[in-house]
């Protein structure tokens, strides 16, 4: 799998029909890779694909601008990877997507990962199979089932630990604002002062602009390095933005997100007046 | 300074007595993956086997985010208010890389005859028992440093190694031999066969450490290399978030801001701040001198391994490895300043 990838990397390098290759290497860590940028058809040989290849490498394209880049894609980050085509951040000419019949890595949603599928790649590494996944929101559900106070307290708890070093916005392949709210001073919405209060307005603020637009790809719990739960909020929103819109992001490169369009009658929600 | 014995359950003593009556931040689980100094109700809270916390124990001396001053508008006067001194406070269990992180800063927030009173304050208040560690992580590289050592007391005021069963205390400050002096009750006196054995301690926990950095080399390659091609491809890769500055006991720069209330009163707030945010060097007016990520990603290691020893003579990192765990996409310290040309 790794050598048919690395004579991909290697010939699209040599040929010149990209600037960069990005895919993962092998970190000085023993067991553990990490994301890289290769420019050179000699350096193909770096590149790996093992369990350890969590980092959803759509982050990067977006930076990429007007130049042309191949991008190795599991399944699910081959949906943010369509996403950020739809939203214009880059042309779908401009990426070569490398897609990898990936059969999990170290990573929460793997278990019940139904996005394995390789549909609309340039190229397909390895062999894609059914692996009898199943989705499972039973986690939401109970979530759900809690009464407001106690998930107060729950999040509490959890953005009492966030140091705001917006690690999950950064590696966020759908968070790309030049201008993020975060950082605004005038007006600002967010002061400097970190607490538990301001943690909160901070991520509430983000899920809100990711609704819809979010995958679940989980980069921002796994970036946390404070361990906070984030995907019961990005899987809770998956499940909303299914229930509300029926609406999947990152399924197709063409479809409206959901809060950037309205019908006058959304069948999915319940008029109040 | 001298050196005491003290055994496993009177240490557990110990804790739970100062806990009573200090404020005492030790490692604490805070769910399955993360473990970071919280404040300890008692010992059983404590977790003795991590090494890296998620977190450093610096927050503890130099919050996140230190409230100066409070002002408000009074009829023809403006009141202020001064924060009252936090209470006294014990960090128990930090490593001597989290210990020699305070001692690297304590030079900074005391430069140049200006004593930065919120760190010097916190910093009198607080008493520091370290835990030297046997079994050092891969990411660890403390011996890189002159003196850094698994087993090394630089910083604390009382370093706990574990010997036959007991731990070896070396009282190290005025501050630890207050302490112990105190609590004398559960200390007894040290012999030469477990000062002897501290040193074996050393040495065999010293020959796991897999990474030395050649320093001298470095500095000698990042004096040379601001302008080089080098950093124009080492940063693509780094997301440029906030998380190793965050989590690093020795990042120390900070912003300062107000927040208001209501139309005229409001406090002043000092907050760390990271290299790494392009809002770090924007000015009033907009203007942004270091234009690019590149530039950010360059200062973080120029500042540790080339700035900070012309200023300091010594480097602005002591090896906890800490950056290189939480780097969401594993940039290594050791590799970016070893590689620069
Ligand atoms: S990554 Fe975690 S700690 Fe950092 S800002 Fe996000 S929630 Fe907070
Ligand atoms: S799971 Fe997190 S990182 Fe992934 S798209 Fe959603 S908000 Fe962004
Ligand atoms: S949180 Fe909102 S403003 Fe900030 S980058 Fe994400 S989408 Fe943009
Ligand atoms: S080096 Fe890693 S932790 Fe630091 S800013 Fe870059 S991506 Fe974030
Ligand atoms: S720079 Fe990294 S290794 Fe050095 S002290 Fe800071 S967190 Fe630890």
């Amino acid at each position: 799998m790794e050598k048919e990838m690395q004579e991909i990397a290697k010939k699209l390098l040599a040929e010149k029909k990209v600037d960069w290759v990005i895919g993962y290497e092998n970190s000085f860590e023993p067991g553990a890779s990490r994301p890289v940028f290769m420019n050179k058809p000699e350096d193909a040989v770096k590149l790996v694909f093992n369990k350890s290849c969590v980092n959803n490498l759509a982050v990067y394209l977006p930076k990429i601008k007007k130049q042309k880049a191949a991008v190795v894609a599991k399944g699910c980050d081959l949906r943010s990877v369509r996403e950020i085509i739809k939203e214009h951040q880059i042309l779908r000419e401009n990426v070569v997507i490398i897609g990898v019949a990936c059969e999990g890595v170290e990573s929460s949603k793997c278990s019940t990962c139904t996005e394995n599928k390789l549909d609309g790649v340039d190229f397909t590494v390895g062999t894609v199979k059914d692996l009898g996944r199943k989705e499972d929101m039973s986690d939401i559900e109970k979530f759900e089932e809690l009464s407001s106070k106690e998930k107060e307290a729950f999040w509490n708890k959890e953005f009492e630990r966030c140091i705001r070093c917006y690690a999950c916005r950064n590696v966020c392949p759908v968070c790309y604002c030049p201008d993020c709210f975060a950082n605004r001073l005038m007006p600002e919405y967010l002061n400097k002062v970190v607490n538990t209060a301001e943690n909160k307005v901070f991520q509430q603020i983000r899920m809100q602009h990711v609704f819809g637009r979010c995958t679940d790809c989980r980069a921002c719990e796994e970036a946390c390095p404070v361990g906070i739960k984030l995907s019961l909020l990005t899987k809770k929103m998956s499940k909303d933005a299914k229930k509300l819109f029926n609406y999947e992001s990152g399924k197709d490169t063409d479809s409206r997100p959901p809060l950037s369009t309205f019908k006058v009658d959304e069948e999915g929600i319940a008029e109040i007046m | 300074m001298a050196n005491k014995l003290i055994t496993q359950e009177n240490l557990k003593a110990l804790v739970n007595e100062l806990a009573a009556s200090y404020d005492v931040f030790a490692p604490k689980r805070e769910n399955k993956n993360t473990v970071s100094f919280g404040k300890l109700q008692s010992f059983e809270e404590y977790v003795s086997g991590v090494l890296l916390t998620n977190t450093t124990a610096k927050d503890k001396v130099y919050l996140q985010s230190e409230q100066l001053f409070q002002y408000e508008l009074k009829k023809d006067t403006v009141e202020f208010k001064e924060k009252a001194p936090g209470k006294e406070a014990v960090i128990f269990g930090g490593r001597p890389c989290d210990a020699r992180g305070f001692d690297v800063i304590d030079k900074l927030f005391n430069w140049s005859g200006y004593e930065d009173g919120p760190y010097t304050g916190g910093r009198k208040n607080t008493t520091i028992i370290t835990v030297s560690c046997e079994k050092p992580e891969t990411t660890c590289f403390c011996t890189s440093f002159a003196g850094g050592s698994p087993a090394d007391g630089k910083g604390s005021d009382i370093l706990l190694t574990p010997v036959s069963g007991k731990f070896l205390a070396e009282l190290l400050t005025e501050r630890g031999e207050k302490l112990a002096a105190k609590y004398s009750k559960y200390f007894s006196e040290a012999g030469d066969a477990e000062t002897a054995a501290k040193a074996e301690f050393a040495k065999a926990a010293e020959a796991k450490i897999t990474k030395k950095l050649d320093l001298a080399a470095v500095k000698k390659n990042l004096d040379a290399s601001f302008d080089s091609p080098y950093w124009d491809t080492v940063h693509l890769p780094c997301v440029k978030c906030g998380a190793c500055t965050y989590v690093c006991p020795t990042c120390y720069c900070f912003d300062i801001t107000e927040k208001k209330f209501g139309y005229l009163n409001g406090e002043r707030n000092r907050t760390w701040d990271s290299c790494m945010s392009e809002m770090f060097t924007k000015m009033a007016g907009g203007h942004n001198p270091r234009t690019d990520t590149k530039r950010r990603f360059r200062q973080r290691f120029m500042h540790k391994f080339r700035y900070h020893v012309d200023n300091f003579k010594e480097e602005l990192c002591t090896g906890c490895g800490r950056c290189i765990r939480r780097c969401p996409v594993g940039i290594d310290i050791r590799k970016v300043v070893e590689e620069a040309k």
